[in-house]
């Protein structure tokens, strides 16, 4: 059942990341917070795979990171696609710009 | 226009997908399955229950097998018994060799009396399908796939090359936009999974290293059955064959040598016996230890006399590194080592190979149908493909649910059922490649959609026509196992029957705006 942290670590990784990404990426957060993200990011991500490590062993623990990962960011990417408002809904409120924008902005 | 480094590569990434595709969609999709495999065992041959849950212990299902082998196959130069040890062999089985082949019977783990099953290929023929291709001689197979991983490769890191913005677009997929739908779900599926691409494509040809580059070998031992056989005991660390006597001598006390090993690996930690030459002087026992859950890479064996019961050689662990990488990236390959829960993991990776190489497809005839319909001249290789893709990226899936109807519906005492299980696949695989020809390409993609769909929904209810073992019984007697697979079958019937309401919504759409093309719309 640890391994339910691990996958909400690597969610919380991969959100990070995209709201550090240009795509993604409020305006209201400056350089240096996307700096910030992105070391937030890799900092959950690498604890995602700590906690399969040590669950699992090396190895093993390793082999299932991955597969996490690539389960976790498939899904993120497919929510992301269909319900951006899901996750972009925190800049809606910060920064009064709607999916629309958002949409231009990903094309 | 200048040609640039991208360029080539591209052009190299879309022809070899166009021509290895086919190939590549199969292994692929075959493969995955084969991450299930004993399940579909289990499902394939409702006569048998898994062993798994026995009372018996493994010393005293020795005795019953051996005493099953004696009745069965006393003439029998070589004996096996499988242990109900884990996932990965869930059964107490025996086999032996006779001059014609191997003849394998399922025991009841608890009595050890023999159960009558059905002849079925099972999970097993449909993941060696991966690599064996079924039909053609074993080593033109290995080649030939040989050849497929080594262009999957190079097709993975010219895709690499090719991706302009793999982070900028790492989570991109913008649906309802033609062509680029497709390359974003290309890109998606390649880039998410990519670690699972690579590890798998080269583990792959790691396994067929000695078929596709025997000749390195050779360099060092010299060609030749001696020099390949003593390569072979050096690598590999096989203990020296013996040759049979002819002289008799009486068996030795096997389960007694069941419970020697179990001592040293732990209970229920047997997966095979094997007892050479029993009743002979030089008669040898070849235990093999389970895959103990965690560990990637396997191998453990002890080989005991057979008619003393000394132990005569113990596998040591490998200590070059070589070896060790090597068992380390096959045992990846294999995914022995996961639980259920990783597994589906492995598994979901693989189905994300298997849409990368479909989306690829597709797109190359999106694009091509873009420009078709501006100049009205499809080009052949464009009707060829569009008709090809529908026959091969549903075909393939169909004809794995046709397997699985042959599985149910051929008669028990048919004889060589198992290979005309794997005849059904084929020939439905074959029928699905050239139904498109009869059809126009729009037309096939949804008659074969549904008609996979159908037989994948289906599938649920005519376990409860033909079997006793049907999701009713499954639901009582709490078989997760065997639930899972005709959950998996039914959410395939469900995906599949999906695809084919959102293609037929889209194309009725698109036949009233003629400038829409055939796949410009389809979100997938």
């Amino acid at each position: 059942m640890t391994n339910v942290f691990a996958y909400i670590a690597v969610f919380a990784g991969f959100v990070a990341i995209s709201l550090s990404m240009k795509r993604y990426r409020a305006e209201a957060v400056s350089a240096s917070q996307t700096t910030g993200l992105r070391c937030l990011s890799y900092l959950c991500l690498a604890l995602g795979g700590f906690i399969c490590v040590q669950n699992l062993g090396l190895g093993v623990g390793l082999t299932v990171w991955f597969g996490m990962m690539t389960l976790t960011a498939f899904l993120y990417a497919l929510l992301l696609s269909f319900y951006p408002g899901w996750i972009l809904g925190i800049r809606k409120s910060r920064q009064n710009t709607g999916d629309a924008e958002f949409k231009e902005s990903s094309q | 226009m200048k040609k640039t480094f991208r360029m080539s590569m591209n052009a190299l990434h879309t022809w070899l997908g166009l021509v290895l595709g086919i190939v590549l969609y199969f292994m692929f999709v075959t493969g995955t399955v084969g991450y299930f495999d004993t399940e579909i065992d289990q499902w394939m041959q409702p006569e048998v229950s898994s062993g798994l849950n026995s009372s018996q212990s493994f010393p005293a299902m020795t005795a019953m097998a051996v005493s099953q082998l004696q009745q069965q196959a006393p003439e029998s130069d070589s004996w096996n018994i499988a242990y109900p040890a884990d996932r990965n062999s869930p059964y107490l089985t025996i086999s032996w060799q006779t001059e014609t082949g191997r003849i394998e019977r399922f025991l009841n783990a608890e009595t050890g009396e023999i159960v009558p099953v059905r002849e079925t290929g099972g999970g097993q023929v449909l993941y060696q399908m991966h690599y064996r291709l079924h039909y053609m001689p074993t080593i033109m197979a290995y080649v030939l796939v040989s050849i497929c991983s080594v262009f999957m490769f190079v097709g993975l890191v010219t895709g690499i090359v090719i991706h302009k913005k793999i982070f900028a677009d790492f989570f991109t997929f913008r649906a309802g936009k033609g062509a680029r739908s497709w390359l974003d779900f290309h890109n998606l599926s390649g880039v998410l999974a990519l670690p699972f691409h690579l590890m798998i494509t080269y583990s792959g040809l790691l396994f067929l290293s000695l078929s596709f580059v025997p000749f390195i070998v050779g360099a060092s031992y010299g060609t030749g059955d001696s020099a390949r056989s003593q390569f072979l005991e050096e690598a590999f660390d096989n203990p020296a064959e013996v040759d049979k006597a002819n002289i008799s001598a009486p068996l030795t006390d096997v389960p007694a040598i069941v419970a020697k090993a179990e001592t040293q690996w732990g209970q229920g930690n047997i997966r095979y016996v094997w007892i050479e030459y029993p009743g002979d002087q030089n008669a040898y026992i070849e235990v093999l230890a389970s895959q103990p859950p965690g560990q990637i890479n396997n191998g453990r064996e002890m080989v005991f006399n057979g008619v003393d019961g000394k132990l005569e050689f113990t596998s040591r662990p490998p200590t070059s590194f070589p070896r060790q990488f090597t068992d380390t990236i096959l045992g990846l390959h294999e995914g022995l080592f996961v639980d259920t829960a990783a597994r589906w993991l492995y598994f979901l990776s693989g189905v994300l190979g298997s849409i990368m190489i479909a989306t690829g497809l597709v797109l190359w005839t999106t694009k091509k149908r873009v420009r078709a319909d501006k100049t009205g001249q499809p080009t052949l290789g464009l009707i060829f493909m569009e008709r090809f893709n529908a026959g091969t990226i549903t075909g393939v899936l169909m004809a794995i649910a046709v397997y699985f109807w042959a599985n149910r519906l051929l008669p028990l005492e048919l004889a060589n059922r198992a290979d005309a299980e794997v005849n059904a696949l084929f020939i439905s695989w074959g029928l699905a490649l050239l139904y498109p020809f009869l059809r126009s390409a729009k037309q096939a993609w949804l008659e074969l959609l549904w008609a996979s769909a159908m037989l994948y929904l289906l599938l649920p209810l005519l376990s409860v026509l033909t079997t006793e073992r049907h999701f009713i019984h499954n639901v009582i007697r709490h078989d997760w196992t065997l639930m899972g697979v005709e959950l998996t079958q039914l959410v395939m019937g469900m995906m599949l029957a999906m695809t084919a309401i959102k293609l037929q919504r889209r194309w009725r759409i698109a036949g009233e705006a003629p400038q829409a093309t055939v796949f410009s719309s389809t979100r997938l």
